[in-house]
């Protein structure tokens, strides 16, 4: 008896296995090309997809350059009681989210923790928000003008950075009375001055073909985004996946997409929410301004005081003013002078903190105004005076 | 001269050594007292939670502050306390004793003399291990949502997701939580099977098998390592909470059998070349 | 009877490292013997056993069992042969009667519906019934033995292979485990005893093999290895003389003890070979001359053969 050939389907099967591995990924890319689009043409198709149905996970990817922490017991990476380490959290951590859509006026998304899950839950005009953490939800009525079929979904895939100039993002009414491609035509004109265009159509996200749409800002080094990337499903216009860039760093800076999307309508059931016996129930009234991902931000968003804007396009600058940041205690984001973690985040600078991310600057001032920029810290140094 | 028939004689039940290993198993004192072990997490945290009534929100393991209100959640807790360390320690004692237990007792020998076939009674160890890990976990389960039941008011279930079960749906869920738990344990059971057929020391492969297991979800707590992390076969093991979600989420239970089942393979066939090939001289 | 052999082994060799374990090893068993297996600790008896039966490959050489290749016939053939290897092994925390069902539903062949009856048919056999359902970690060594000789008997067996049987048993345990295999015998089962008792195998044995350091010394019936061991021994004054007659009737010398040359001492003793008969011997010396104080014709006891054959004494006393 060869004891070689016993060995055989040892050795054989890690090698197979490993081999499907390497090659799953390769079948699974073999999706058909699309016809050529222009992107004005891609952005139109973005805007017919707004009544779309479907479900999916999302995947968001955060490489900021900001130090990472371990992970420590089960359920504590996510949702702790700090405001600060949630915060962290959110610009360290990985995150998946399950995205059931039906049409505009039907979503929910539940942020999948560990063991945890933060879900958001709107069915016409009735918002609610739940954190199996907390035990807390609250409920949201939207106005009536808010609610009525804005095509803003209260949230998404899709982030609501004004830069990218997505169509998901703040739509005012105006938007609405136009034509799909006569808001591509806006778009389009709104960032050409600042930013190259291009499109390709050979990637395939979520195993589904898909346009990408490339934004590449025309300022060169005075903004800290190398390029945006918006990946739209050819077939539906569905916006799949945004990955942004920074310049001098090779992995993505931040994405967001869709690892895995399903286009049948999600059952009624999962729209319809009716709190748990022994959940804390707050009620609010929305405002008319588009409420945010946030579950806390949209009841203290009025209570704020305005940001003042300099620049335009990708090296914009938002200085907010003092006390907007350290309103009440339940504000997601603290004084910088309340939390140790912060300092350590942070460097010192003339007048202030900084904060330097891969993508993102924030400049905190000692009398407590906040810069914040895509930009190189210099730039919002130079800002204040 | 008596001639025994070499072919297989009437009556022979092929699964005969399954039923043998698995009474042999479960009669042994070390094993039922591993159960108990595992049968007292839920029953010390429910009484934990009884005499001091704690249910301070967002503190301790998941769910915990759920049961002064739930009864039932008793079962998840324990098995959120019991998964890093408790159900890999006794999986990893069955699963590291699988043939070294045997070959150090000197049974071995007369298994393969009976013969039992080097490849059938592998296979029977292993399932050996692996029903082991279902008992484990239902012990679990099942002691934790009966303790509580007891002791605490029971009723409709909240989920993760914010909305509530019945009874039915509720016994379904938690059935397949077991079938998770269970499955997430059979890659590492294969891991153990295997350590276990390169020595005669069973003390020496449940250590390191246990270990292995502690090193792994420690790799999987450090972000810089998360290129690996989708390939540790402890990584989803927590998932079971994504059956606690609404609608449930099958994604990590496909991909966790997706995992287990590569782990199965890599590491049987390693076992099966080892101990195929292996002089048994204990 | 068939006409091959239970056992036939061709150039078995076991190397572990650089010790050749088993060497070179031609080995055949007949069918319906009881054949020794002799040789002192560490001479590669249990080696040769643990290849026999699959437990240990060989390097090289070729096995056949019961006339099938071993170990590619592995699962057709073992089912007829019951093994006691090395000393028992046992379950501590299962009772005896336990541990051999366990034993018994490891053969897939076993037929479960009869597991029970020949459980305890095994066991009152050897003589364990009243022990059976106690505990196995309260045996007693010879307990443990009997079981292990027990688990070989579970089937009616063509080849029982017994790795030092009597060993951990008092004289009455010892006498029934040689009944035991007497009876065996008798029923036509080829039994491979394995031993470092001498005094057992003679009792027992109508075949010896003898093994000393992996190599194969003698090989035969007891008949033919008891009979080229007669000697004789001629004690005179006269040794030279008697020397030179023993010789010129081609007897091969003993080895003279040292310091002496052949003759020098008091006595000459040399190999009684065959045709040659003690009186020829006899009238030969006393036709030369030789003065004979004494001349004795011995069979030399196998103890003195196989120390002669393996150069290290054995344990008669057992």
């Amino acid at each position: 008896m060869n004891k070689n050939v016993k060995w055989l389907p040892a050795i054989l099967a890690p090698v197979l296995v490993i081999g499907a591995v390497v090659a799953a990924p390769a079948v699974a890319r073999a999706a058909s090309t699309p016809p050529d689009k222009t992107a004005q043409q891609v952005l139109a198709l973005i805007a017919t997809a707004k009544d779309a149905a479907y479900s999916g996970t999302v995947e968001q990817h955060s490489d900021l350059g900001l130090p990472q922490l371990p992970t420590a017991g089960p359920g504590s990476s996510a949702g702790g009681s700090d405001a600060t380490a949630q915060i962290l959290d959110l610009l360290t951590a990985d995150h998946t989210a399950r995205v059931f859509v039906d049409g505009a006026s039907k979503q929910r998304v539940q942020v999948l923790d560990k063991l945890a899950e933060r879900d958001v839950i709107r069915n016409g005009s009735e918002v609610w928000t739940y954190d199996s953490k907390t035990k807390k939800a609250n409920r949201i009525t939207l106005s009536a003008r808010s609610s009525a079929g804005s095509g803003t979904p209260i949230i998404g895939p899709v982030p609501n950075d004004p830069d990218t100039s997505t169509p998901g993002g703040s739509a005012t009414p105006e938007l609405q009375t136009l034509s799909p491609a006569q808001l591509a035509d806006r778009a389009i004109q709104a960032i050409t001055p600042s930013t190259y265009v291009a499109v390709t159509s050979t990637a395939s996200v979520a195993g589904r073909a898909v346009y990408e749409l490339e934004l590449t800002p025309k300022t060169g080094s005075a903004t800290l985004v190398s390029h945006v990337v918006l990946s739209v499903d050819a077939a539906t216009g569905l916006p799949l996946r945004v990955v942004v860039d920074a310049r001098g760093q090779k992995a993505d800076a931040f994405s967001v997409g869709f690892s895995s999307i399903d286009f049948s309508t999600p059952a009624a059931s999962l729209f319809r929410f009716t709190p748990p016996t022994g959940a804390t129930v707050t009620t609010h009234t929305a405002p008319a301004t588009s409420p945010t991902k946030k579950p806390h931000a949209a009841p203290n968003a009025a209570a704020h005081p305005k940001p003042t804007v300099t620049g335009t396009g990708w090296d914009t600058i938002v200085e907010l003013p003092a006390g907007a940041t350290a309103t009440k205690g339940s504000s997601p984001t603290p004084s910088a002078t309340q939390s140790k973690l912060l300092d350590e985040l942070t460097t010192a600078v003339p007048g202030g903190r900084a904060l330097q991310t891969s993508l993102l600057s924030v400049l905190l001032l000692d009398d407590g105004r906040v810069l914040v920029g895509s930009v190189p810290i210099a730039s919002l140094e130079s800002a204040v005076q | 001269m008596s001639r025994a028939e070499p072919a297989r004689a009437p009556g022979a039940r092929p699964f005969a050594l399954l039923g043998s290993e698995l009474a042999t198993l479960f009669r042994r004192r070390r094993t039922i007292a591993m159960l108990g072990a595992l049968a007292l997490v839920p029953i010390l945290i429910a009484i934990a939670v009884r005499v001091t009534s704690a249910g301070s929100s967002g503190r301790g393991p998941a769910f915990l502050s759920d049961i002064t209100q739930n009864g039932l959640f008793v079962g998840f807790t324990a098995l959120t306390v019991s998964i890093p360390l408790f159900l890999p320690l006794t999986i990893g004692v069955v699963a590291g004793d699988t043939i070294a237990g045997e070959a150090s007792l000197g049974t071995l020998r007369y298994l393969l003399v009976a013969p039992a076939g080097r490849l059938r009674l592998l296979g029977v160890k292993y399932l050996g291990a692996a029903v082991f890990a279902i008992a484990a976990s239902a012990v679990i389960v099942v002691v934790g949502i009966g303790i509580g039941a007891l002791l605490f008011p029971i009723g409709p279930v909240t989920l993760l997701s914010g909305d509530t079960i019945g009874a039915g749906d509720f016994a379904l869920r938690a059935l397949l939580m077991i079938g998770y738990v269970s499955m997430s344990l059979l890659g590492f059971a294969a891991i153990g099977t295997f350590i276990s057929t390169l020595t005669t020391v069973p003390v020496g492969a449940m250590a390191a098998t246990v270990v292995l297991a502690a090193a792994s979800q420690i790799m999987d707590a450090l972000p810089q390592l998360s290129a690996v992390h989708p390939w540790l076969f402890t990584h989803d093991w927590f998932a079971f909470g994504d059956l606690l979600r609404n609608p449930i989420s099958w994604d990590s239970y496909a991909q966790n059998a997706v995992l287990q089942l590569g782990y199965i393979v890599v590491f049987g066939s390693l076992a099966i070349g080892r101990f195929t090939t292996t002089d048994v001289l204990s | 009877m068939t006409t091959d052999a239970a056992i036939e082994t061709s150039g078995l060799t076991k190397i572990f490292g650089r010790q050749r374990a088993v060497d070179d090893l031609d080995l055949t068993v007949p069918r319906g013997s009881v054949f020794g297996f002799l040789g002192p600790n560490g001479s590669g008896k249990t080696t040769t056993i643990r290849m026999l039966l699959g437990l240990a490959g060989a390097s090289s050489g070729e096995i056949r069992m019961l006339g099938a290749p071993m170990p590619g016939a592995l699962r057709s053939v073992l089912p007829r042969v019951g093994a006691l290897v090395e000393g028992p092994a046992i379950y501590p925390f299962l009772s005896g009667r336990a541990n051999l069902l366990r034993l018994d539903a490891a053969d897939l062949h076993a037929p479960s519906a009869t597991r029970r009856a020949r459980v305890d048919a095994a066991l009152d056999r050897v003589g364990l019934s009243h022990a059976a359902q106690k505990k196995a970690h309260a045996y007693s060594l010879g307990m443990k033995q009997r079981l292990g000789i027990a688990n070989a008997l579970l089937r009616p067996r063509d080849l029982l292979i017994l790795d030092e049987p009597s060993n951990g048993l008092d004289p009455q345990g010892t006498r029934e485990v040689r009944s035991l295999i007497r009876s065996l015998a008798a029923e036509g089962t080829t039994v491979f005893v394995s031993s470092h008792l001498l005094s057992e195998i003679e009792q027992l044995c109508s075949h010896v093999a003898v093994m000393s350091a992996g190599r194969l010394v003698a090989h035969g019936t007891l008949e033919e290895l008891r009979r080229g061991e007669v000697r004789v021994t001629v004690r005179t004054p006269d040794a030279a003389n008697a020397a030179r007659v023993l010789t010129e009737l081609n007897l091969p010398l003993d080895e003279p003890a040292s310091g002496d040359t052949a003759g020098s001492g008091d006595s000459v003793s040399a190999v009684l070979v065959d045709g040659v008969l003690p009186e020829t011997v006899t009238a030969a010396l006393v036709a030369a001359g030789v003065r004979v104080r004494g001349l004795s014709v011995a069979g030399e006891t196998l103890e003195e053969r196989f120390v002669a054959l393996t150069g290290e004494g054995f344990d008669v006393a057992g």
